[in-house]
């Protein structure tokens, strides 16, 4: 398992990196910049605009700007005497004085993905570290809170679609699974937040705490009633697809020989399909978490926004419409990483739930 | 009856007791933010209203605004007082400011405000080491000197009448706690914690927290010299605009908008003025300082060039085939209603324009005609610039003849006309103006594409046409940058459409540097150029949105103006 696991991760550096080259390509090719973006206006020079570029590095060709993102720029320029001015640079990719003013541009101080430097948000002007690190519990608790609800909700509603096939419950169940999968959340949150925030008044109208003086937020479990909304609009879709699902595999497992040889004991329905059936109408669950995690990402996008939830949903829409390189790099990155390691976990659980299944 | 007297003297008395505890206590003001979280709360770096928002209520500036007039006001103490200067005069050679600052300001920590406190961070913008946008005052001012601690001497790079307006481009930065910050370095001031928490200010408010993309929140001064009734100042970040209208609808939040922005969309304005009047809550509407318009390519776009050269001279840039020749772009300003575009696209939430500017802006003219629906008169003028409708078919394009300035013969009239995806009242007037010359053989290629892109093209000179707005324009009306040869540079200028008139140029230099810059004879000038830029149409001329306040019921005392939502927050008293 352990080999199969580290053949898995490193198969999966190709990918990874493929990913960022291309998402830089993309961010790189589209016109405008973050410069143009907070700094338009008439009462702003074009050289005022040129020079905050310029500091940024955004004017950069594209290979100087990926290589100083992915390896750093302290090897691009450095300060070889510690007088706290370039006087060293790697030449055949950047001059040390760039802009011909007969100074040297100043010693690069990033380190890059590869060491662990996110680099600096250019429009918060944070660490990109500190920006993800910030807005990410909000998610984790969506997030979480979404496929909790999702699983708990989903694998009953499948189970018993399966059981009562042909029923009014499994007609039911099946006509709602396909009104709220093809429904856009963010309709769905529209219509939620007036029906119960602003008509019957019993939920907040977004936001995840109550305003306050001192920025205090306090434990989920008192401010419960802000989770609420956002949490039904992201289940809603999670919801419809795992009870489609389970309930396919439920009647899949149902129809085998085991199931019937349960039956004929004399075991309990309940038994039969709770205890039996259901730990093998599990396993197409198991493959479908690598997906949910990156659909917690995308949903999150638009539900932390429709929401005012502060999530890295919010930050990645506000910085690719910004521009704003580092950060949206940062969760791509993190959003890579969910991937592939919800696919391979996806795997893995795959083998604890189906004996049958043995990795080489 | 004694005893009854005595009972109502007691109620009243009591009452009085009350309201002026709940105007003590105050209640906190919450307001909803649209545009995300602050980018920074340093006076010296912000580049956008949620910055602004803040940092007025934080920091003090050089002198005040007259909430009416929109011009520098000097003087005493007043409820939204953040200005330093008491007065001010200027050389007779138009070359130095002179400014007496008070004495009683202090920071929060205790150390009083200076004229040693502008002059650094007047050092630190002019040291070109900061990211700070603010750089315009650069243009005319040479330096700034502290003689003691309430004199500052402004020496003048030109005799320039913007350069009083520009020394207020930016807010005070604490010179004692920042400089042992930045060891000298001013680009540091970039990277210090400061501009996320600004512990020493000097507003009316302190800041409080800043929780990302969910609050920011300050809290009030009670050294300020004129303590405001507010216990704090809460803006929410509501990344959602139709979100926060219902969040002000079922009281959660107390206005729509910042400070510094009014946010109800023109589509709601009509529901807000019946809920309004129906005492639901209050609302205040005014011109915003804002204009729409379409930006005319006068110039040859296969080619964009500088208006001047090197050494300043001007360039041969071309003409555009359709709209190099004025008598096209004037017909155009006929041929397309603009009730239609007004009350159509609108939502009537607007008021045409006759040329730059707005009627909130003071250089404008009302008294100029503005351009009226009249497409035979629109036809005519075509006719003699050169386009006919060869096959008496109204819906094929018109097409050049031989005497078409700049079109070769048999070119049909058809155009590529652009604006920015996402706004729907420039996506609504863009239909209208597609339609409109459709009837009178102009093929419109109407596209909308995302602002990136935009820009691109904007500031790259290449397109035909181009519909966008301009909004916070400046307080002075000069557009020197936007309407002369100075500001067309390919790639960054403002002058994109490369509108070149002499007469035009001669008269912003002239308002600009007019000896004492008495304003009356300044707008005398703006006047004039406003008229020859009406009859000349660089820009189309369109409209001006109107701008609409809602404050709930809670907020009392309440006096609003144009721009500034909150002229008297000391008097303000909010019920919790």
């Amino acid at each position: 398992m352990i080999k199969y696991i580290a053949r898995r991760l490193i198969q999966a550096i190709p990918t990874f990196f493929g990913i960022t080259l291309l998402t830089y390509l993309l961010l790189w090719l589209a016109p405008g910049s973050v410069v143009e973006r907070l700094y338009l206006a008439p009462n702003i020079k074009a050289e005022t605009r040129a020079r905050l570029a310029a500091q940024l590095g955004i004017d950069d060709p594209f290979h100087i700007q990926y290589l100083r993102w992915l390896a750093g720029d302290d090897w691009l320029r450095w300060d070889s005497d510690g007088d706290g001015i370039a006087d060293q640079a790697f030449t055949p990719l950047v001059p040390l004085d760039e802009d011909g003013d007969g100074e040297p541009e100043p010693p690069g101080d990033n380190y890059g993905i590869l060491r662990g430097d996110f680099g600096r948000s250019f429009v918060k002007k944070q660490p990109v570290m500190d920006v993800i690190l910030t807005n990410l519990p909000a998610t984790l608790e969506l997030g979480i809170a979404a496929v909790v609800t999702s699983l708990v909700i989903g694998i009953p509603v499948g189970v018993l679609s399966a059981v009562t096939r042909g029923r009014s419950f499994d007609n039911n169940s099946r006509v709602l699974a396909v009104i709220f999968d093809a429904m856009p959340n963010f309709w769905l949150g529209y219509i939620l937040l007036y029906v119960f925030g602003r008509l019957l008044d019993i939920v907040p109208i977004g936001g995840r705490c109550t305003a306050n003086l001192f920025g205090e937020c306090p434990i989920l479990f008192e401010r419960i009633n802000y989770l609420i909304l956002p949490t039904v609009v992201f289940a809603a879709g999670f919801v419809a697809l795992f009870s489609r699902y389970v309930r396919t595999s439920t009647l899949e497992v149902l129809s085998q020989d085991y199931i019937r040889t349960a039956r004929a004991k004399g075991l309990s329905p309940q038994v039969v399909n709770f205890r039996h059936a259901m730990r093998n109408a599990m396993i197409p669950v198991a493959t479908l978490l690598g997906p949910i995690i990156t659909n917690v990402w995308a949903g999150a996008i638009i539900i932390e926004s429709v929401f005012s939830w502060p999530g890295v949903g919010r930050i990645a829409f506000t910085s690719a419409i910004q521009q704003d390189f580092p950060v949206v790099m940062g969760i791509v990155i993190f959003a890579s990483l969910g991937t592939i390691l919800g696919f391979l976990l996806s795997d893995i659980l795959y083998v604890l739930i189906d004996p049958r299944i043995r990795i080489d | 009856m004694y005893k009854l007297s005595r009972v109502l003297l007691l109620l009243a008395l009591t009452s009085l007791l009350v309201v002026g505890a709940s105007a003590q206590e105050g209640g906190i003001l919450i307001g909803t933010n649209f545009g995300g979280d602050p980018t920074t709360i340093n006076p010296l770096l912000t580049n956008n209203t949620v910055d602004l928002s803040l940092t007025e209520f934080l920091f003090p500036n050089i002198y005040n605004i007259d909430p009416v007039t929109r011009a520098p006001m000097g003087g005493g103490r007043n409820d939204q007082d953040n200005g330093l200067a008491l007065d001010w005069t200027l050389s007779d050679d138009g070359m130095v400011y002179t400014f007496t600052l008070r004495d009683d300001v202090t920071w929060n920590d205790g150390s009083p405000v200076t004229a040693h406190d502008y002059a650094f961070t007047f050092e630190a913008l002019a040291s070109g080491e900061t990211s700070s946008p603010r750089g315009s005052v650069l243009q005319s001012v040479e330096s700034v000197e502290a003689v003691d601690d309430t004199t500052l001497v402004v020496n003048l790079k030109l005799a320039s009448c913007r350069a009083l307006d520009e020394l207020n481009d930016f807010g005070i930065l604490p010179k004692h706690h920042i400089e042992p910050l930045i060891g000298g370095d001013f680009a540091e001031i970039d990277n210090l914690e400061f501009n996320k928490h600004p512990d020493v200010t000097s507003g009316v408010f302190n800041f409080g927290a800043l929780v990302a993309d969910e609050q920011t929140s300050m809290i009030r001064n009670d050294n300020h010299w004129m303590p405001v009734s507010p216990e704090g100042y809460i803006l929410r970040n509501v990344p959602d605009q139709l979100v926060g209208i219902e969040q002000f609808l079922a009281g959660e939040v107390n206005s729509v908008g910042t400070a510094g922005s009014a946010s109800v969309p023109a589509v709601r304005m009509q529901e807000f003025r019946e809920r309004a009047e129906a005492g639901e809550f209050q609302i205040y509407e005014y011109v915003d300082d804002g204009l729409t318009f379409v930006g005319f390519n006068l110039a040859d776009r296969s080619n964009p060039l500088d208006g001047l050269d090197e050494d300043g001279n001007p360039v041969d840039q071309g003409k555009h085939q359709f709209f190099g020749d004025i008598r096209v772009r004037q017909a155009l300003a006929q041929a397309v209603s603009y009730v239609d575009i007004i009350e159509g696209a609108a939502e009537g939430e607007a008021v045409q324009v006759n040329s730059f500017g707005t009627p909130a802006l003071w250089g404008y003219d009302p008294d100029i005609e503005p351009w009226e629906y009249n497409p035979d008169a629109a036809l005519a003028l075509l006719a003699e610039a050169g386009f006919v409708d060869h096959d008496d078919d109204s819906s094929t394009p018109l097409v050049a003849t031989e005497d078409a300035l700049y079109a070769e013969p048999g070119t049909e009239f058809a155009f590529e006309l652009l604006t920015n995806s996402g706004n729907l009242v420039r996506e609504a007037a863009g239909t209208v103006i597609q339609d409109q010359l459709g009837q009178i053989g102009i093929a419109v290629d109407f596209q909308t594409i995302e602002f990136g892109p935009l820009v691109t093209f904007l500031l790259g000179q290449d397109f035909d046409a181009i519909m966008i707005g301009f909004t916070n324009l400046a307080q002075d009306t000069d557009a020197r940058n936007v309407f002369t040869p100075v500001g067309d540079t390919v790639g960054g200028g403002f002058n994109f459409v490369s509108y070149r008139n002499d007469r035009v140029t001669e008269l912003y230099n002239e308002a600009l540097s007019l000896p004492g810059c008495d304003l009356s004879e300044r707008q005398a000038l703006y006047h004039e150029i406003s008229q020859i830029l009406h009859d000349d149409v660089p820009w189309w001329w369109l409209f001006a949105p109107f701008s609409m306040y809602a404050e709930s019921n809670a907020v009392q005392n309440w006096m609003p103006y144009a721009e500034t939502r909150y002229a008297n927050m000391a008097n303000l008293a909010i019920n919790p």
